[in-house]
């Protein structure tokens, strides 16, 4: 019975020190996002960033494409059905092209190269700091974040973008294919319904999202690596499978809740 | 600050304490490492020597006390200074701690080519140089993965060469490597400060012959001070009971009625027998 009641008695103190270390991570997490930004515009920085761009950019492109093409070929089929049950199969163009330039373009993408791209993020700089190779850098007076953070940051506010732009066109490609080729639509309505609806609001909302969602995701997945060392629930090489996983878990939960907050803004 | 290439820089400890959180390694130690000489610290494993190191590097920041390079309290400098002064040090890891996505050219270009505007071919150049005073030259485009343990520090101890420091730290260049590399190693060590007689060497280690084949001073570290601070003469003709035990290589704990601590009891030993020649027969 006393264990009951201390073990009630210790969940406010509980809540309160993790509460504590969320503030705590969370203000972390702001300094390294602005020490890293501050250093994207610090010298030699170019072949770097143009390295991290083939690698988060040119290496995920076929990934995303592929996904594109069938997220687009599932809206298709799946709104195809829905609106043909109201008569509206007509404006199939306008349901594909808004949900993913609005909403799925932005969010899949991003969770895409977070699995792709933002988990190598943080094995390789997690890998780096356990085998002392930052320490290195950091005697050799090379600052780490320049080195590393500051080129992963630059590389993802280019690559998000543009992957989103592709994954939207290749989307929209798929619906087409879907609607048009497969269940005989007229391909210039679908086609005069995508360029009617979209606005260049939509477009924009689509494009601010996928920058947030590049800082997101650059933030969470360098931080997560460049502090495997500190982790409290693991240490070596089992530290940096979970600082990955982490990065991983904390930059979707993150691109979701900043899809939402971003969505409100331009609804 | 004075360029210190051509002057000899001492290192002082000053009542300094060091540790990891709230565990203290070493306390209030106080000593001169002198400047244009090798300097071997010595010490059991978990003595601090490596601490010691990555605070005379400026990794860590002491508990408390000072560090002093030449006439500069390495702590109390403005982070400008602190970085000029560390510009002055290089630093072989114990594993090498090369960069692993670049190949070794790269990795000793490194500090050349984030800190100076010389031209890539100059660097090649001295890139190469560089390697074959490691006798590395023919391996300037492997990766670190593809090279051995006595390979990396080799290479180590170039990429902390390339920039010609006056202080050269050295965490363990012996260890994990068979006699005759160690003695390789050893041999590179002298070289180098043959070649260059006003630099200061501190080398961290446990292997007693690269204190025979190296050491001009030497410290040994104990119980979280310094059991002895001197010249390598001196060290071996000590009388000290510690530290002739520690050079005769004898058990420092033989006398130790403490031990041991952890004595299995008669039930556990039966039952780690029985249960390993269960897994023997079965296999």
């Amino acid at each position: 019975m006393l264990t009951f009641f201390k073990i009630i008695a210790g969940i406010p103190g509980f809540i309160f020190d993790n509460f504590l270390l969320l503030i705590r991570e969370i203000g972390a997490m702001a300094v390294f996002t602005a020490i890293g930004l501050r250093r994207m515009f610090s010298g030699k920085q170019f072949f770097k960033v143009l390295h991290q761009i083939y690698f988060i950019g040119s290496n995920s492109l076929f990934l995303i494409a592929l996904i594109g093409l069938f997220t687009g070929m599932v809206l298709g089929l799946q709104g195809y059905y829905a609106l043909k049950t109201v008569g509206s199969e007509g404006i199939l163009g306008t349901l594909v092209s808004l949900s993913l330039i609005r909403e799925l373009g932005p969010v899949l993408c991003a969770i895409m190269i977070t699995g792709r791209a933002g988990s190598a993020m943080t094995a390789e700089i997690g890998v780096m700091r356990i085998s002392e190779q930052l320490d290195a850098l950091e005697v050799m007076d090379i600052n780490p974040h320049s080195f590393l953070v500051s080129p992963r940051f630059t590389a993802c506010l280019i690559v998000f973008p543009l992957l989103t732009a592709v994954f939207d066109v290749i989307g929209i490609f798929g619906g087409y294919f879907t609607g048009v080729a497969l269940l005989d639509l007229n391909g210039g309505i679908y086609l005069y319904r995508v360029e009617a609806s979209v606005m260049f609001k939509d477009v924009l909302s689509g494009f601010v999202k996928s920058v947030i969602f590049a800082l997101l995701v650059a933030t969470v997945c360098c931080y997560k690596g460049f502090f495997a060392h500190m982790r409290t629930d693991s240490v070596g090489p089992e530290a940096v499978s979970s600082a990955t996983t982490s990065a991983v878990v904390l930059s979707c939960i993150l691109i979701l809740i900043a899809d939402y907050v971003a969505t409100t803004f331009f609804i | 600050m004075e360029t210190g290439q051509t002057k000899h820089w001492d290192i002082r400890l000053v009542d300094l304490t060091l540790g990891y959180e709230q565990k203290i390694v070493l306390n209030k130690i106080n000593a001169t490492i002198p400047g244009g000489k090798i300097s071997v610290i010595l010490g059991g494993s978990g003595g601090g020597k490596s601490t010691l190191l990555r605070h005379l590097v400026g990794l860590r920041r002491p508990i408390s006390g000072k560090i002093l390079l030449d006439k500069y309290d390495l702590f109390a400098l403005p982070d400008k200074d602190f970085k000029a002064l560390r510009r002055r040090m290089g630093m072989l890891f114990q594993d090498g701690a090369l960069l692993g996505s670049m190949n070794l050219a790269d990795n000793i270009a490194l500090p050349l080519k984030e800190h100076t505007n010389l031209p890539d071919k100059i660097i090649r150049e001295v890139v190469l140089h560089t390697l074959e005073l490691v006798n590395m030259a023919d391996f300037a485009e492997y990766y670190p993965n593809e090279l051995s343990g006595g390979m990396r520090k080799r290479a180590g101890l170039a990429r902390a060469m390339v920039t010609s420091p006056p202080i050269l730290l050295c965490d363990e260049p012996t260890s994990g490597l068979d006699p005759i590399t160690a003695a390789q190693m050893d041999a590179l060590l002298k070289t180098l400060k043959k070649q260059n007689p006003q630099m200061t060497i501190v080398v961290v280690s446990h292997d007693l012959e690269s204190l025979y084949a190296i050491a001009d001073h030497a410290m040994v570290l104990n119980q979280g001070g310094i059991a002895f601070n001197g010249s390598k003469e001196e060290l071996q003709q000590t009388e000290d009971p510690f530290l002739k035990r520690f050079l005769d290589r004898t058990n420092i704990h033989a006398d130790d009625s403490k031990l041991p601590r952890f004595a299995l009891k008669p039930e556990t030993g039966e039952q780690i027998k029985n249960a390993l020649d269960e897994w023997l027969r079965q296999s």
